[in-house]
């Protein structure tokens, strides 16, 4: 009796699991038909997965962020399902107002619950990586190499060491480095490391470098062009506050009406300029400034302007300190190199501090490598010298640290030491903990100064503490992202000077995949576990949630909550999908920002956990962390459907469900005539009210936030953000624009409640036309205002307004454009008329005419970014799109004003009766009597 | 007057109505009575203009209705029988919205809105949703929806479902001081006792077939019959309810 009452119960929670009224709410019969098209989409999905098993073998960079993609990927579609089955997950009024009165327990409505959850679960993930979970498990046993990693452990921490003692510490931390590592001998790998404490100095080196070898110092270069600065302001040449239009040649940039980029802005990463120009064409990546000229710094900010945007928050920009270091050499009329010199180095006796090497400085100079095996080619960055220009050695590095820490030792250096005092006055923040000077950044908690520098080829980083009166500098001749242990170097030396636990310097190996049988099994073991782990973590994450606050509420107010719940859960899911960092190099997962990012994202762990399975030591605290997460989330949901046992029914018993009453101000607006208000209001309300508009709407508006994301990360990278109007911002208004009055008109579609539409058939509802301008007026009023009032809000605070508007303007008429489009057509109310599920033929057509509509959206971005400057071509692209939204509006109206216009309830052209259920007598489920 | 002229209805295979024929006129109760399946909500969806005839015609003040569906809707007040209302919507929103969609003057009709709600004992709860009111409360949102535009003609399908004793001795009152003051009014419902106590006059459909179309008064002298009850039995009742209901006790005790 119990086997039965628990398959009976199984089968049909299980089959409920998915909200069909969310994705139809009208999907009577069409249960297998939503499943079938669900099963084929993630199969679809799973086969392009499989594509992406061509990473392995690519080196652990490429594997690991292969992984972590998959990982990424089927939590997310996990998470949307969690969202898609959220009433489902638990008994609801329904359940129990249905089973209580049968001879049933509890304990079996609930057992069926949890397998039923289980099972659609586990079909999800089987689903998505039917494909996948055997090409890659394959692919990774049979391509991938041994490959080291940084181990991301920590040494236990010593007393603080001074300058005498740091070598023989770091000679015993850097053991492995020095035997197997990248210091080992025949690869090419060396250090340089100088430390001062307390009046003490030592310079040593590993590997391939000597005390004197002379480094690349990329970024720490910056720091020069800073004192340059304040040297300059010292001697009275220039001012802080200076707009660096008039340090520029005549006529490079026009005088903008707006608030200017002072040199301060540049000095402070603050003026809103990208991390490198656009006009920017590297021939080498390894060598991306090279070639790029003053005049080409110069055409950039002809183009760019010289206004600063309203908002301009901290930005790192190589671009700016270029144009830094450029416009204090035109002011003193000398070469960057002639006044790095002048003013820097020969007051201080730097003598191996230069741009340019001399023969002598060639031979010390040691080749730098882009990874094991590849020597990288010297910089040559021109117009960006004062951004990664200099070299030098450890030695001379520390003397200028010394001079930081203490420039009231500086004599006969002229107004030297008032410009390194000038560089250390705090000017802003970075982020929390972190302030910065000029060009200096500031770590509030430890009181250190510093700055950190790469190349292709070389990895710098100097500090320097007045709290512990020590200063050192540590140089390194290789690519970051490629030896794990460089990234660390500098921190360790700083952990062990400070006498705090320092992270490791060791490094574990990735144990080649094998190639067998063995290989595999453990490979298809330990993919399938993570995958299914990492599902069962995000799924009981929104089950404990959903049971804490089911707890903590009132059945009503739970109820309310738990749809902006599912929204945020939603938005939650997508936004830390597309944001997260997806490429990331083994040295990066160790240190820094990274490091603090990824020790919380828990796709990230669940990478560990894969590791950890597959045998790999690498990434173990990862791992660890993926082990408590799983424990606490199954914890949790075990304690949710426990207390949803005891509690959660008699709660759903005792307590009314009514939700609480509004408090009956009316702020949404007319719309014009009576009917016309009715319908817009009823919009208004319906898609505030109802969730399942709500989330539908959110996907497709998701899909634009995830495209303005990834656009945004996408033009720092390219050097393409700011306050020039970015092709990425211009396309990614115009995409949520489309998606907006797209998704709108979609969502319009899906009626609220079908049986309720007869007061709107039963009212003397005006004819064609009168529809139609209720419907425009509710279609432009959800979806191209809104935008338009959101996108106002972005441009004008990144952009001058005169761009802004013209954007603005363009938008709007675009989005009219799409309106009057989606308008043409078939007469259905907002939200009241019929809709046929399985219609998915329109998302496909969509699918595919968005790979067109991208194409043609950058292209169409690009044009209108270059007719900005072009008042008569902007008026035609203006004009033309005027002209578009115009025809399509008139031909909407006159269909509406034809018989085929006339308002339909019905999806059917013809119906054989009005399924309107308005009286029972000899209905049959289908309508017909 | 409303004038049922011939009125016909095909499906495929069936047919649902078959040449119907009645006048409702104005100052009268109609009751308006068949069993499931007999046509009446195939006749009330015709009258509503939501159906088309196969054949006849329906007039209001001798003008046929389809000739102008839209001026038809503004003369006639609808309450349905199953409360179907947009739950998201409060009682308030929806009234309004009601008023609204008929193209109503605004502040008269939000005064009417008031009125109606006091009269009806909502007003305190009109900001809550419609989906947590009760039965009887969305009953009542329908009959002040169906009231809202003082229609000509008032269609009134099973409008006592739900309603406490109290409200459905107001409503009675209130569809007899409706039909005194000139409305025509058209009432269907399985109360015999309540149609026999509101209604001057009935129709009876069987079938598809109209069986009767007098005064009460005179289909019981007519008939030989005491009430409405069984001379509804007569005419449309085919079973022996009797020897029905001793088969469902057997069946039951097996």
């Amino acid at each position: 009796m119990k086997e039965t009452q628990f398959r009976v119960l199984y089968k049909q929670f299980l089959f409920r699991m998915v909200d069909l009224e969310l994705l139809s709410a009208d999907a009577k019969g069409d249960m297998s038909k939503l499943f079938g098209q669900f099963a084929a989409l993630l199969i679809f999905l799973s086969i392009g997965l499989c594509l992406g098993a061509g990473v392995a073998g690519g080196g652990l960079v490429a594997e690991w962020s292969g992984v972590h993609f998959m990982i990424a990927t089927t939590m997310l579609v996990v998470g949307l399902f969690a969202i898609l089955s959220w009433d489902s997950t638990f008994p609801d009024r329904r359940d129990v107002m249905v089973l209580a009165p049968l001879p049933i327990r509890s304990r079996t409505v609930f057992l069926a619950k949890v397998a039923a959850v289980a099972t659609a679960l586990s079909l999800t993930i089987a689903t998505l990586h039917g494909l996948a979970g055997v090409v890659w498990p394959f692919s990774l046993n049979h391509y991938h190499r041994a490959e080291p990693a940084p181990a991301i452990t920590f040494d236990s921490a010593i007393a603080p060491v001074d300058a005498a003692g740091l070598q023989s510490v770091m000679d015993r931390d850097l053991e492995q480095a020095l035997k197997t590592g990248p210091l080992a001998p025949g690869t090419g790998g060396g250090a340089a490391i100088g430390v001062w404490k307390h009046g003490v100095q030592r310079l040593f080196a590993y590997g391939a470098a000597r005390p004197d070898s002379i480094f690349e110092i990329g970024s720490v270069s910056k720091t020069f062009t800073a004192v340059l600065l304040g040297q300059l302001a010292t001697q009275g040449k220039v001012t802080l506050d200076e707009p660096l239009r008039e340090l520029l040649p005549p006529e490079t940039v026009v005088p903008p009406s707006g608030v200017e980029i002072t040199l301060r802005d540049l000095a402070t990463h603050q003026a809103g300029l990208p991390r490198m120009p656009n006009n920017l064409h590297p021939a080498s990546a390894l060598n991306p400034s090279a070639g790029y000229t003053t005049g080409d710094a110069y055409a950039f900010m002809k183009y760019w302007g010289v206004t600063k945007a309203p908002v301009a928050p901290f930005a790192y920009s190589h671009l700016g300190f270029g144009l830094l270091g450029d416009a204090l050499a035109y002011r003193a009329g000398r070469s960057f190199a002639d006044l790095v010199r002048s003013e820097i180095t020969e007051p201080l006796g730097m003598r191996d501090t230069v741009l340019q090497l001399s023969a002598e400085q060639r031979e010390r100079a040691i080749a730098g490598y882009a990874a094991p095996q590849r020597i990288a080619d010297g910089i040559d960055p021109d117009a960006m010298s004062g951004a990664m220009g200099i070299r030098s050695t450890a030695g001379d590095l520390l003397r200028y640290l010394v001079a930081n820490l203490h420039p009231e030792t500086i004599v006969n250096a002229g107004t030297l030491q008032a410009a390194l005092t000038t560089t250390h006055e705090l000017r802003t923040n970075v982020m929390p903990g972190w302030r910065m000077g000029l060009a200096w950044f500031y770590d509030s908690d430890t009181g250190t100064w510093f700055h950190g520098g790469a190349t292709a080829g070389f990895t710098s980083y100097a500090f320097f503490q007045p709290n512990n009166d020590c200063a050192a500098v540590i140089l390194t001749n290789g690519n970051p992202d490629a030896f794990a242990v460089y990234n660390v170097l500098a921190e360790h030396v700083r952990a062990r000077l400070s006498g705090e636990p320092a992270i490791s310097l060791d490094a574990v190996v990735v144990p080649a995949g094998g190639g067998g049988i063995s290989g595999f099994i453990r490979q298809f073991a330990a993919w399938w576990i993570t995958m299914l782990l990492s599902g069962a973590f995000i799924y009981c994450c929104v089950l404990g949630l959903q049971g804490l606050v089911a707890q903590l509420l009132p059945r009503r107010y739970f109820l309310r909550a738990s749809s902006f719940l599912q929204l945020a859960a939603f938005g939650t899911f997508v936004g830390v999908y597309f944001l997260e960092p997806k490429l990331v190099a083994p040295g990066e997962i160790a240190v820094g920002r990274s490091s603090a990012y990824l020790a919380w994202s828990p796709s990230y762990w669940f990478l560990g956990l894969f590791q950890q399975l597959n045998g790999s030591p690498a990434l173990a605290p990862l791992a660890r962390r993926a082990w408590i997460a799983i424990a606490i989330a199954f914890g949790a949901t075990a304690s949710a459907y426990t207390l949803a046992y005891f509690r959660t029914m008699r709660k759903i018993v005792e307590e009314p469900e009514i939700a609480p009453a509004s408090g009956g101000r009316s702020w949404v607006p007319g719309f014009g005539n009576g009917f016309a208000t009715a319908v817009g209001q009823f919009s208004v309300r319906t898609l505030l009210r109802s969730r399942q508009h709500r989330l539908l709407l959110a996907f497709y508006m998701g899909v634009g936030f995830a495209f303005a994301i990834f656009s945004r990360k996408t033009d720092h990278v390219s050097g393409d953000a700011g306050q020039v109007v970015s092709v990425g911002l211009l396309c990614s208004t115009i995409l949520i624009m489309v998606l907006s009055v797209l998704g709108m008109r979609i969502v319009f579609s899906l009626p609220t409640d079908m049986r309720a539409n007869w007061i709107f058939r039963f009212s003397p509802i005006p004819g064609g036309q009168g529809c139609m301008i209720a419907r425009r007026r509710a279609l432009y009023a959800l979806s191209v205002v809104p935008v338009c009032l959101g996108t106002a809000a972005v441009l004008f605070s990144v952009l001058a307004w005169q761009v802004a508007m013209k954007h603005l303007v363009a938008l709007a008429v675009l989005g009219s454009v799409v309106a009057e489009v989606c308008l043409h057509g078939r007469q259905k109310l907002p939200f009241t008329c019929s809709y046929l599920p399985g219609k998915s033929n329109f998302n496909i057509s969509l699918l595919l005419c968005s790979l067109v509509f991208f194409t043609g959206m950058v292209n169409a971005a690009e044009l209108e970014r270059e007719l900005f400057d072009n008042a008569s071509g902007y008026a035609a692209l203006v004009a033309l799109l005027l002209a578009f939204a115009i025809c399509a509006r008139r031909s909407a109206t006159r269909f509406a004003k034809s018989p085929e216009g006339q308002l339909q309830f019905e999806e059917a052209a013809e119906p054989a009766v009005y399924a309107l259920d308005l009286h029972r007598d000899g209905v049959t489920e289908t309508g017909i009597i | 007057m409303l004038e049922l002229r011939d009125i016909t209805k095909r499906f495929v295979g069936t047919l649902a109505v078959d040449r119907v024929s009645f006048r409702a006129r104005a100052g009268e109760v109609t009751g308006y009575l068949g069993p499931n399946g007999s046509g009446k909500s195939t006749t009330m969806k015709m009258i509503t203009g939501l159906m088309e005839p196969s054949s006849g015609h329906i007039f209001f003040d001798g003008i046929p209705i389809r000739q102008d569906l839209v001026a038809w809707k503004r003369r006639m007040g609808y309450v349905p029988e199953e409360p179907h209302l947009y739950g998201h919507l409060t009682g308030l929103e929806y009234l309004v919205m009601v008023g609204q969609l008929r193209g109503l003057p605004d502040k008269p009709t939000a005064d009417k809105i008031d009125g109606l709600l006091c009269l009806f004992s909502l007003h305190g709860d009109r900001h809550v949703p419609v989906s947590s009111y009760s039965k009887g409360m969305r009953q009542k949102v329908l009959i002040s929806a169906a009231l809202l535009h003082n229609p000509e003609l008032i269609l009134l399908d099973e409008p006592f479902s739900g309603l406490d004793v109290g409200t459905g001795l107001v409503l009675r009152s209130l569809i007899q001081e409706l039909a005194a003051r000139g409305k025509v009014i058209l009432f269907s419902s399985h109360e015999m006792e309540t149609v026999e106590r509101v209604s001057s006059r009935v129709v009876i459909l069987h079938r598809g077939k109209l069986v009767a179309d007098d005064s009460i008064e005179n289909l019981r002298n007519l008939m030989a019959l005491p009430t409405l009850e069984k001379i509804f039995s007569q005419l449309a009742v085919e079973q022996d309810t009797g020897a029905m209901s001793r088969e469902i006790a057997d069946l039951i005790q097996g």
